[in-house]
């Protein structure tokens, strides 16, 4: 009798409720999928359009927690939940479309991780990127009733998702082409980068934090990439000695390089929260 | 002229500066020309020069780049509003102190202030010395239409009234959707950000009432205009006085907004900084008002009616009171210029969910959200309710949410480039009384509310057609939301 009350109560008090449900869970399947992988269950998340929806939903939708709010808040109560829902299908329709594109690229030709994080790098630093950050925070009307309420939340939901979109498209490249069995460490880090432009306030100030950070990645990814590759060279180069030398042919072991241990040098959520100065 | 008072020991003797209103003071007080002396002087000083006239006016805002240290700083839709800019006139004034010292004039300046507010005992007109066109107090970027502000026309009543803001009793905002006294917090969890009700009414409104199409109408040039400063020391008393009415008014206790420093240069050129914290006391910052805060009895304040504790209880829990969206219009107002309407009709089933049983809701907001432009119409609008036709302005006071102005819209426009998130503009009105009284007189009907912009200055009766050319602003909804 108690857990219904206390689940109305939730339901009734949280009016962001909705989405912030679609994100735990898509976080919980991102959680659970590596766990699959490990028991025999063969697939990548990035590389199908239900991996790469629940991966935008878990990385994005707590950024874009304060938008939902605001739709919760902005309707009225008794279509609450459903306004926020048709909020959250209009965010994700943009990243199904950006998915599209990016499983596409992947498929034909996948780039380096290194250049994937150098391009996120580099994109950090335009006034395009700062420019598609403020518009984040920007609302559209939400009318109260009928077909113009759905409508309303529905273009909210498509603005907002084209904002966030244009603000990390570079970001979420990166996710298509990190190492699956890195992806979870992967996925908390970015979605950290992607929130805490959106949440902390001197946004400037936090998206230089994360473009140094991720070229800080992008050259540990060439250096181990390079790393890699000493032992095949030198094995390559031990073997024609050995040759030279008329005596045992050796082959060079076939060293895969691997940028298992790359991480961000520093975790963007770490910028100060010193003021809201504009 | 100063006005000694002994430290607490006995030991020193400080000098407590006095701000005195500019509307007691003769044109040949010596406060009045060491000011306008100073204005010049400053003037004349090269604009890298921190204590420089375009220096100090470009730390507020302004178009120059590169900016140079401290430029484009002013904090708006903020609850670090009233904070920044008190601090913002201390450093100022000690600086035209300085200038009005080395001039030969009296060394306790004090930065005077414009009491615009005549139900308060103000002049809403613009005061003399800054009216002479040969005096460095005059700016010709004032507004000529449909009042001239220059020719001594006086500011519409509605806009100078500071009723709504200090009958606003948290500090902080309570939750959706108006901000309490002092504005919105800035910090993680903002989205939709809106003004404090004394940044809303009267400091907005009072900067496009006196600018128009001028200086005072955009943050990037209002410093240029030396009244400025006498209108944000009105300001600056008015948080005072806020202060001094007690019934609950109280500053911030939060550590992130008392914490929060901000730097200025001095008078020497040397930067400086306070915290908020540091700033929240007249007396340790050395100056006052004459005549001194003191609340609802100090003279200086509106005619409130005397309110009975009770009811100075009920309004405070009532204003605690979290509230709902019970309506709201389906589509945008246009505004141009000319009279606009729009309509709100109360959903009956969010309206039982958010009152329950009671007849009638405690309180009663009117919020405009999602207004955009891409600039500043100059235009200041009356909004009224329900507001019957062809009625005349005595009349129509009692249909009177508040006056809307679109100060610093540029600065939430999609091609704004402002170092902090920036969010729609929105303004809100407690329009609790008037549901009341219109109830009484059975001109509410929650089925159809009608929501009236008509320019201010413009008499009801007749058609504005203000500015043909006026830059559209369109308000995106008109909400109800009860509590």
């Amino acid at each position: 009798m108690a857990a219904p009350a206390i689940g109305w109560a939730v339901w009734g008090r949280r009016p962001q409720l909705t989405a912030e449900v679609v994100a735990a869970t898509a976080w919980l399947l991102v959680v659970a999928h590596p766990l699959a992988m490990a028991v025999g269950v063969h697939a990548h998340a990035h590389e199908s359009m239900a991996g790469w929806l629940t991966m935008a939903a878990a990385m994005m939708l707590p950024g874009a927690w304060p938008a939902a709010r605001h739709v919760g808040v902005n309707s009225l109560r008794w279509r609450r939940h459903r306004a926020v829902g048709e909020y959250v299908a209009g965010y994700l329709a943009v990243w199904a479309g950006v998915g599209v594109v990016v499983l596409r690229l992947t498929e034909w030709r996948r780039p380096p991780l290194a250049a994937a994080l150098a391009v996120a790098a580099l994109w950090q630093a335009t006034r395009s990127q700062a420019s598609f950050v403020r518009d984040c925070h920007r609302t559209v009307p939400l009318p109260p009733t009928g077909w113009r309420a759905t409508a309303g939340a529905v273009r909210f939901g498509l603005r907002n998702g084209r904002a966030c979109a244009g603000m990390c498209w570079a970001l979420m490249l990166t996710m298509a082409v990190v190492p699956a069995a890195d992806a979870v460490v992967w996925n908390a880090v970015l979605a950290a980068a992607v929130a805490s432009q959106k949440l902390l306030p001197r946004p400037r100030w936090t998206s230089r934090v994360v473009g140094i950070g991720l070229a800080a990645a992008a050259l540990t990814a060439v250096v181990s990439a390079t790393l890699a590759v000493v032992p095949v060279a030198v094995s390559v180069g031990v073997a024609y000695e050995t040759r030279a030398r008329g005596r045992l042919r050796v082959r060079a072991s076939r060293g895969r390089p691997g940028p298992r241990s790359i991480r961000p040098s520093r975790p963007p959520g770490t910028a100060p929260r010193t003021s809201a100065g504009r | 002229m100063a006005e000694q008072y002994a430290a607490d020991a006995g030991t020193t003797t400080t000098t407590t500066y006095v701000r005195k209103d500019i509307w007691s003071l003769p044109a040949d007080d010596p406060i009045v020309v060491g000011y306008a002396n100073a204005v010049a002087a400053m003037q004349q000083r090269p604009e890298s020069d921190p204590t420089s006239w375009a220096y100090q006016a470009a730390m507020h805002g302004s178009y120059t780049t590169p900016p140079l240290n401290l430029w484009n700083t002013c904090e708006h839709g903020s609850w670090f509003f009233l904070p920044w800019h008190r601090m913002y006139l201390y450093y100022f004034e000690r600086i035209v102190r300085a200038a009005v010292v080395a001039a030969g004039g009296p060394d306790d300046w004090a930065l005077p202030y414009w009491n615009y507010t005549q139900a308060a005992g103000g002049n809403p007109q613009m005061p003399a010395q800054f009216r002479d066109p040969n005096s460095p107090l005059y700016v010709s970027e004032r507004r000529t239409s449909p009042y001239n502000v220059n020719n001594g026309d006086p500011l519409p009543g509605p806009a100078t009234s500071t009723t709504q803001a200090l009958g606003t009793i948290p500090f902080e905002p309570t939750g959706q959707p108006i901000t309490g006294f002092g504005g919105q917090t800035t910090g993680p969890i903002h989205f939709n950000g809106g003004f404090g009700a004394i940044e809303q009414q009267p400091h907005n409104v009072i900067h496009v009432a006196v600018g128009g199409n001028g200086w005072m109408s955009d943050p990037n040039t209002a410093a240029q205009d030396p009244i400025f400063w006498l209108h944000h020391a009105n300001i600056d008393r008015l948080w005072a006085e806020w202060i001094a009415m007690g019934d609950g008014r109280a500053d911030s206790t939060n550590q992130g907004w008392l914490g929060q420093s901000f730097s200025f240069y001095d008078e020497n050129g040397d930067e400086v900084s306070f915290t908020v914290a540091e700033v929240l006391d007249l007396q340790t910052l050395g100056y006052t008002y004459d005549p001194a805060p003191a609340g609802a009895g100090g003279g200086g304040l509106e005619s409130l009616e005397a309110a009975e504790p009770t009811q100075a209880t009920a309004d405070r829990e009532a204003q605690m009171r979290p509230t709902e969206l019970v309506g709201a219009s389906s589509q945008p107002v246009r505004l141009t210029g000319d009279r606009a309407k729009g309509s709100v009709t109360v959903d009956s089933r969010a309206r039982l969910e958010s009152l329950g049983d009671a007849a009638a809701p405690r309180r009663v907001i009117l919020q405009l959200d999602d207004i955009e432009g891409e600039r500043n119409p100059g235009i200041v609008y009356g909004v009224y309710v329900n507001l019957p036709d062809g009625i005349a302005d005595d009349a129509a006071e009692r249909y009177l949410a508040g006056p809307l102005s679109f100060f610093g819209i540029e600065g939430s426009g999609s091609r704004a480039d402002g170092a902090d998130h920036v969010h729609s503009y929105s303004a809100g009105y407690d329009i609790t009384k008037l549901v009341e009284n219109l109830s009484a007189s059975g001109e509410w009907d929650e089925s159809n509310i009608d929501v009236t912009f008509h320019p201010l200055g413009v008499p009801l009766d007749e058609s504005p057609q203000l500015e043909a050319n006026s830059p559209p602003v369109t308000v995106g909804r008109i909400a109800v939301h009860y509590g």
